[in-house]
């Protein structure tokens, strides 16, 4: 649907890369406006984000990106446990997800079930955490791992609904079976 | 040791892609890429056993392999995991500083191995809005190791003038990054010598005449270039190993053949 939409011109798309995304997390996380780097030198991404500014090193005679600091609004996480406090556990299976609890204002936590108390092995802590949610099966279709892996056969379904323009239908398709599968019901849980 | 000749386009890619692998190395290992996934684990259980992979899934370091797999693949990336770290540690240190070997697939390539990941046609009026560059365009400023491969060798993918420029290629003066130092596809494998594509090989039933049909831009030729080896069957017998699903088979198909065997493979793979 992604594919459609953007080349239909109907998305507004701000490019970013692996970097672009890093760096800009941890200049917001050190409280800085920026974060060097030296990636995008000599590519088109510098030409369609004329946002982005080079910087000089002011030890040597090198230029790089500044990459300026993404300040997230609201950050989702999906843990396999948490508490009601918010401290949650994620395995070490960690993206970005330290990075956007830390730096956005609000954040949301769902977790596969929700225990009295997590005190060991943290990956997110509750400072971080404005919201809980037991959300048992939250990432489906996609992976959550050990607990549940990809639903391939489900990711296929959007694809080819997708590819027909009938997103709609998909969407209803899922919304029926909430009442059936009790892993959906957690939908519910968003207003 | 003896050769194989029943064999297809995506196990020769990835039997050249494993051939690349020296033993000891830093693998990276991207989303959705399992002629390389095949290529790698190969090499791991032919001359390589002492490579390691850095997934992007998970973002970790693991020495381990495991059969290829669409929804069983964490298994391995995290069960397996040697070590954890995360994506920004990743894309921020662990990229830029260790230099893994990675195999990009590009849309286009022009003949000094700049490529594009990111649209076809126009910026703003695309015809075709690509997934995007994911860290192409930050890895190959400082990159030593970049490889490339392509599926599916035509005009539309090795073109004269790029529709983006995302990853770079080894026309430019001084940067850290080297540009692509090889590239295979369905009907060679290339180096960029001299600043421009250069045939090193043609596979088994290819000439060099179509290669340069099915290119964009006219072709430099290495002075001992030669026949590709073909697969030996002992390379065939690890790669089912590796791959049994066939899983590797997707990145040379498109359309309704693709989505055919792409649901065969998943009707596989769910079972236990």
């Amino acid at each position: 649907m992604f594919t459609q939409r953007a080349t239909d011109g109907e998305l507004e798309i701000i490019e970013e890369t692996e970097a672009s995304l890093a760096l800009g997390l941890r200049a917001t996380l050190a409280g800085v406006g920026f974060m060097p780097g030296l990636a995008w030198l000599g590519t088109d991404l510098l030409k369609v984000r004329p946002d982005v500014r080079l910087v000089n090193d002011p030890y040597s005679d090198r230029q790089y990106v500044a990459f300026p600091a993404i300040r997230p609004d609201v950050t989702v996480i999906h843990a396999l446990e948490a508490d009601p406090w918010g401290n949650a556990r994620l395995q070490g299976n960690l993206a970005l997800d330290r990075e956007l609890a830390t730096a956005a204002p609000c954040t949301i936590v769902t977790a596969e079930r929700i225990v009295p108390r997590v005190n060991r092995e943290l990956d997110i802590v509750a400072q971080t955490v404005t919201a809980v949610v037991e959300a048992p099966g939250g990432a489906r279709p996609t992976s959550c791992y050990p607990n549940y892996p990809l639903d391939a056969q489900a990711i296929l379904d959007y694809i080819e609904t997708c590819g027909r323009g009938q997103f709609a239908a998909y969407l209803a398709r899922y919304t029926n079976l909430r009442n059936t599968a009790p892993h959906l019901n957690t939908l519910q849980s968003f207003p | 040791m003896s050769h194989y000749t029943d064999f297809t386009t995506a196990d020769l890619i990835s039997i050249c892609i494993a051939r690349q692998i020296q033993d000891g190395e830093l693998l990276a290992q991207g989303i959705a890429t399992p002629l390389v996934a095949a290529g790698y684990f190969l090499a791991k259980l032919t001359h390589a056993p002492n490579a390691m992979f850095a997934s992007a899934i998970g973002n970790t370091l693991c020495s381990d392999w495991a059969p290829l797999s669409l929804s069983r693949i964490e298994n391995l990336w995290l069960g397996k995991a040697a070590m954890k770290w995360t994506f920004a540690e990743a894309a921020g240190a662990l990229l830029p500083s260790l230099q893994p070997k990675e195999f990009f697939r590009p849309a286009q390539v022009d003949s000094q191995g700049n490529f594009n990941n990111v649209v076809i046609g126009d910026y703003q009026r695309p015809r075709m809005r690509l997934p995007g560059c994911g860290g192409i365009a930050d890895v190959t400023v400082f990159s030593r190791r970049v490889y490339l491969y392509v599926p599916r060798h035509s005009r539309a993918v090795f073109v004269e003038r790029l529709d983006f420029l995302s990853g770079l290629g080894v026309d430019e003066q001084a940067r850290p990054g080297l540009g692509p130092r090889y590239l295979v596809s369905d009907l060679g494998q290339f180096d960029f010598a001299g600043g421009r594509m250069r045939v090193l090989t043609w596979h088994p039933g290819v000439t060099l005449e179509t290669i340069q049909a099915r290119t964009g831009f006219e072709l430099a030729v290495a002075p001992d270039a030669h026949e590709t080896p073909p697969p030996t069957t002992e390379e065939i017998r690890l790669l089912r190993e590796v791959d049994p699903l066939g899983i590797r088979e997707l990145e040379c198909l498109s359309g309704p053949q693709r989505r055919r065997r792409l649901l065969e493979i998943v009707a596989m793979d769910l079972l236990p």
